[in-house]
């Protein structure tokens, strides 16, 4: 019998700890355990040979550090280790009366994945896809992906395994009590992302022992269609009075607490601190255990790497700011590369109150299939909603899926065939949710009934290769009423589509496209779509019309529980809180004393009767020198440097606007291309000298932390940059930043480079070939005027 | 540990008292820090060997002549790493975007309150040595003195950090998330010119 099958079929019972086995026969800590593989394979094979005599049906191969990036620099290979782990695993298996399933297992790699650390997905990828195929190649009945804490990781994990391997695959995570992983994902969201990547069992292990893991099992089970696997640590670690640590609770314990989870789970097992006697006692109490019934999770959710949306539950937002459509700024940021102003955007529409922001970077200039994927990357560095890829490119969108760290929206497919079999494969391979738009070949229906009848093709279609209609929302399409037609058409639209079983979604604003005052039709067909039973509407956070009625009308619903949403948002206003009104000091003053708003508004003034270029160069540049001899001479602080910077930005902000609106040429001197060194993921000293070299008109170029020389030199000479500004804070990435300089004197001699850092001297900068060293961002600013003016 | 004071400090006031506004936003900066940051520590005690240029705690070997002085009376150490976690550096990542001003406030203020919630720990870890009639050291990281970067790997190897607490380094040895700390604390027999 498959293990799909016996999944299905009879509850399973995993093996226990293999480390504490380990250490117990004397494995220093500072030792390899899988090096044991080749070294010592009999002790190995008799520990299996414990657990399957402890009456186990699954046991874990020794190979749980088995990838290349924690192998790396021991003289290990990932492949060999494997094959010699499934192999003495096997051999033990093959002793056995009973069929003993052999899961292949993998860790973590002990590495944080970018933004957060410096290892990429692709790297996470490659790291496992060799020793998987070592599994497949030398007949693992399973892969397991144990104690893993990081879903972005887990899905790079995941789908190595899909690309590498035809077997199943089985993935516990590591939650705490709280049923979080450490980066914070909630287990429902690690669940449904697994689900969708097409795992056949979910659960948990490691961390926590029985007890506490018994609610987490629950929610879990509540959470996926998946059978759930169990197999926690032998109680928490607690420490002996020689300084050891162990596990708490007994073997009989153990079996008790583990038990009481049989009623979520088809798999149970153990993990640190468990022994074959542990094994024994719990399979001797849960055996006869009836399985849970399976069951089917019909809600639509959406996840990021640290957060979970679940739709149906009253109406959520979708920001539809980030879109260069009827967007000149927009454009521009996007064709200049200026990723900034994009993440701004998430950022602005996140504190504006959006539960899911819509990316959509398709200009016609502009490379989509590597903008989405890169967009995708650095929004999720900071923000931490889920994303709904918006293209109509299906190699971007495949590219954006495998980079998206969660299950994502897909906007979007529509009744036209080219269209399903494009994007639907991609959505039941990477387990997204999908848009879906009620027209075909034929273009828009006019009735409710024609809508429907797209939507129901569509589902089918989508059923047909496996996607459920929980990953389905229709989109009814939203026409302007000022050409005739009313908004009754998609009102009555939402209900029908619900009655089929599947969610929808709307763009709300196209309702009022040509009237005047949009924002009121708007408001009011929000209010009509929420009370109709949209589950999502994409539209602009920042409209405070829109957002007070979506607020009042989630109330009125009754989504908001005792309107706790509606008075946060209110109490405010109630209170009559005044919100801080800009003072009308002046540009210079404002920027000298850190008030944007102040700025902002002084400019916008400034700009109905003076040049924009004379604002810069008489009003803010010299409020900003000012500004910097004051923290120059110790008078003023960081903060308020920084706060008159961001004052001074707002300002300039406003100028390039009212430039770009009226036709003239963007204010734009000569490019800077800043990077903090390879190796190197401290870039607060780096981000704020981009900001003040902003604040007098460079074009800084900033190419973020940890990037490598090669990249700042391609870089530097794609931008024609005039100076290359590098950052190290530590003494091991030193030696990074004196390679970058090299490589840029060789390939691009006539650019300048300066640097700064906590670990550099002037003595330092000069030895390693820097044009000019900065020992803070206004000596920065201060150099490359030097240096070009 | 005054906090806010600690954070002025990371932001170059020295002795002066920073201006309303400023203080203001430490405040903001110091309750955000506390409402995002999920401290975990995880620590082991090892016995100590020191010779001039190397010491031995547990099963690691360090080559430091700075640290072998600092723990040359010890008889064992307790080696630990803590760390405030992820959601700290996603904040930072965020106001580097948004707010370069609160980015920076933010960033003094986890620091400081990264050693604070250290100093606690280890008051407590003095306080236990003291009933066991021992004393402790303070913190020795690697970084200071001679003591290599490169043996933050090792250190996390052997308290199984990134298994427990989700701590990692780079490839140039950086720990990850941001705010981690790992550091070595000596532990030495208490003699009577101490208790004078």
């Amino acid at each position: 019998m498959t293990f799909e099958k016996a999944l299905k079929e009879k509850r399973l019972f995993f093996d226990g700890a293999m480390g504490t086995m380990l250490q117990a026969r004397g494995l220093a800590l500072t030792e390899l355990p899988e090096a044991l593989n080749i070294k010592s394979p009999e002790v190995i094979e008799d520990i299996h040979d414990l657990y399957i005599k402890a009456g186990c049906d699954i046991i874990k191969t020794n190979s749980f550090g088995a990838n290349s990036i924690k192998l790396h620099g021991t003289g290990l290979d990932s492949y060999e280790i494997t094959r010699a782990a499934i192999s003495v695993a096997k051999k033990a298996a093959s002793r056995s009366d009973k069929k003993v399933y052999v899961a292949a297992d993998f860790g973590p790699t002990g590495k944080l994945l970018m933004p957060i650390g410096d290892l990429s997905f692709e790297l996470a990828y490659d790291a496992y896809a060799q020793a998987l195929r070592a599994a497949q190649e030398e007949g693992a009945d399973l892969i397991l992906f144990e104690t893993f804490s990081d879903t972005y990781e887990l899905k790079a994990a995941v789908l190595a395994a899909k690309e590498n391997t035809n077997l199943p695959i089985v993935c516990t995570v590591m939650a705490d009590e709280n049923g979080k992983l450490l980066t914070g994902a909630p287990v429902e969201g690690v669940a449904a992302m697994l689900e969708g990547l097409g795992v056949c069992a979910v659960g948990l292990n490691c961390g926590i022992g029985p007890t506490e893991m018994q609610p987490i099992a629950k929610r879990i089970f509540d959470a996926t269609s998946l059978p759930v696997v169990v197999n926690p640590n032998a109680g928490l670690p607690a420490t002996d009075r020689n300084g050891r640590t162990y596990y708490d609770i007994t073997a009989r314990q153990f079996a008790l607490s583990t038990t009481e989870i049989a009623e979520y789970a088809n798999i149970l097992g153990g993990c640190c601190g468990t022994t074959p006697e542990y094994i024994k006692a719990l399979i001797d109490k849960a055996e006869n255990i009836p399985l849970p019934p399976e069951h089917e999770f019909t809600k639509t959710v959406v996840t990021s790497g640290s957060s979970a949306v679940v739709l149906g539950e009253g109406t959520v937002i979708i920001g539809e700011r980030i879109n260069p459509t009827g967007k000149p700024l927009f454009k521009q940021a996007l064709r200049e590369n200026n990723i900034e102003y994009i993440l701004k955007e998430g950022i602005a529409q996140q504190e504006s109150g959006a539960h899911i922001l819509d990316v959509n970077v398709g200009l016609p200039d502009i490379d989509e299939k590597s903008m989405l994927p890169f967009v995708v990357e650095r929004l999720q560095g900071v923000t931490s909603l889920p994303l709904q890829l918006d293209t109509s490119d299906a190699v971007a969108l495949e590219r954006a899926l495998r980079t998206v760290n969660g299950k994502p929206l897909i906007n979007s497919v529509n009744g036209k065939k080219e269209s399903l079999q494009s994007f639907l494969p991609l959505a039941k391979k990477y387990g997204g949710v999908v848009v879906a738009l009620a027209l075909d070949e034929k273009g828009i229906p006019d009735t409710v009934e024609g809508r429907v009848e797209i939507a129901k093709r569509i589902i089918a279609e989508a059923e047909k290769i496996g996607i459920k209609k929980r990953d389905i929302l229709i989109d009814l399409l939203t026409l302007t009423i000022s050409t005739g037609s009313s908004a009754k058409v998609t009102l009555d639209g939402i209900r029908e589509i619900k009655k089929l079983g599947v969610g929808t979604i709307l763009g709300v604003s196209n309702i009022s496209f040509g009237l005047p005052l949009r924002e009121n039709i708007n408001s009011a067909f929000l209010s009509m779509a929420i009370e109709a039973g949209l589950d999502a509407a994409i539209m602009n956070p920042s409209s405070k019309a829109m957002m007070d009625s979506y607020h009042s009308a989630m109330a009125l619903c009754g989504y908001d529980k005792n309107c706790q949403n509606y008075i946060e948002r209110f109490s405010d206003t109630a209170n009559e809180k005044k919100p801080v009104k800009p003072q009308n000091t002046g540009i210079e003053q404002a920027i000298k004393t850190g008030l944007c708003e102040s700025a902002r508004s002084a400019a916008t003034e400034l700009l109905q009767k003076e040049e924009p270029m004379s604002i810069v160069q008489h009003r803010l540049v010299p409020a900003l020198d000012e500004v910097g001899a004051l923290f120059e001479k110790g008078k003023m602080f960081l903060p308020q440097l920084l706060m008159s910077a961001e004052a001074a930005q707002a300002a300039f902000d406003q100028i390039k606007a009212h430039i770009l609106l009226n036709g003239g040429e963007p204010v734009k001197k000569s490019k800077i291309v800043i990077a903090t060194v390879k190796g190197d993921i401290h870039d607060i000293g780096k981000n704020i000298v981009k900001v003040l070299l902003d604040n007098y008109g460079y074009n800084v170029v900033d190419l973020g932390k940890d990037v490598s020389p090669e990249t700042v030199v391609q870089r530097a000479i794609e931008e024609k940059a005039e100076i290359v500004a590098l950052s190290a804070l530590m003494t091991t990435t030193l030696p990074a930043m004196e390679q970058t300089i090299k490589l840029v004197k060789e390939k691009i001699p006539h650019c300048k480079t300066i640097v700064g850092g906590a670990v550099l001297t002037p003595e330092y900068a000069e030895k390693i070939g820097a044009d000019a060293y900065a020992k803070d961002a206004t000596e920065a600013v201060r150099c490359c005027r030097e240096l070009i003016g | 540990m005054n906090l806010e004071k600690e954070t002025a400090r990371y932001l170059g006031y020295r002795g002066s008292e920073p201006e309303d506004r400023v203080k203001e936003l430490i405040a903001e900066c110091l309750s955000a820090v506390k409402q995002s940051s999920d401290f975990r520590i995880v620590c082991d005690r090892f016995d100590v060997w020191t010779s001039v240029n190397s010491v031995h705690i547990g099963e690691l070997v360090f080559e430091s002549k700075t640290l072998s002085y600092h723990l040359k009376d010890c008889h064992q150490a307790v080696v630990l790493c803590a760390t405030l976690g992820v959601e700290i550096d996603r904040l930072l990542h965020k106001l580097g975007i948004s707010d370069i001003a609160k980015c920076a406030v933010l960033q003094a203020a986890s620091s400081a309150y990264l050693e604070y919630k250290l100093d606690e720990y280890c008051n407590g870890v003095a306080q236990q040595e003291r009933a066991r009639g021992n004393l402790t050291h303070t913190r020795y990281s690697p970084g200071y003195g001679d003591l290599a970067l490169e043996c933050q790997r090792e250190v996390l190897d052997i308290l199984s950090a990134g298994k427990k607490i989700g701590v990692g380094t780079t490839d140039a040895f950086a720990l990850t998330p941001t705010k981690t700390v790992t550091a070595i604390v000596g532990i030495y027999k208490e003699k009577r010119e101490d208790k004078i």
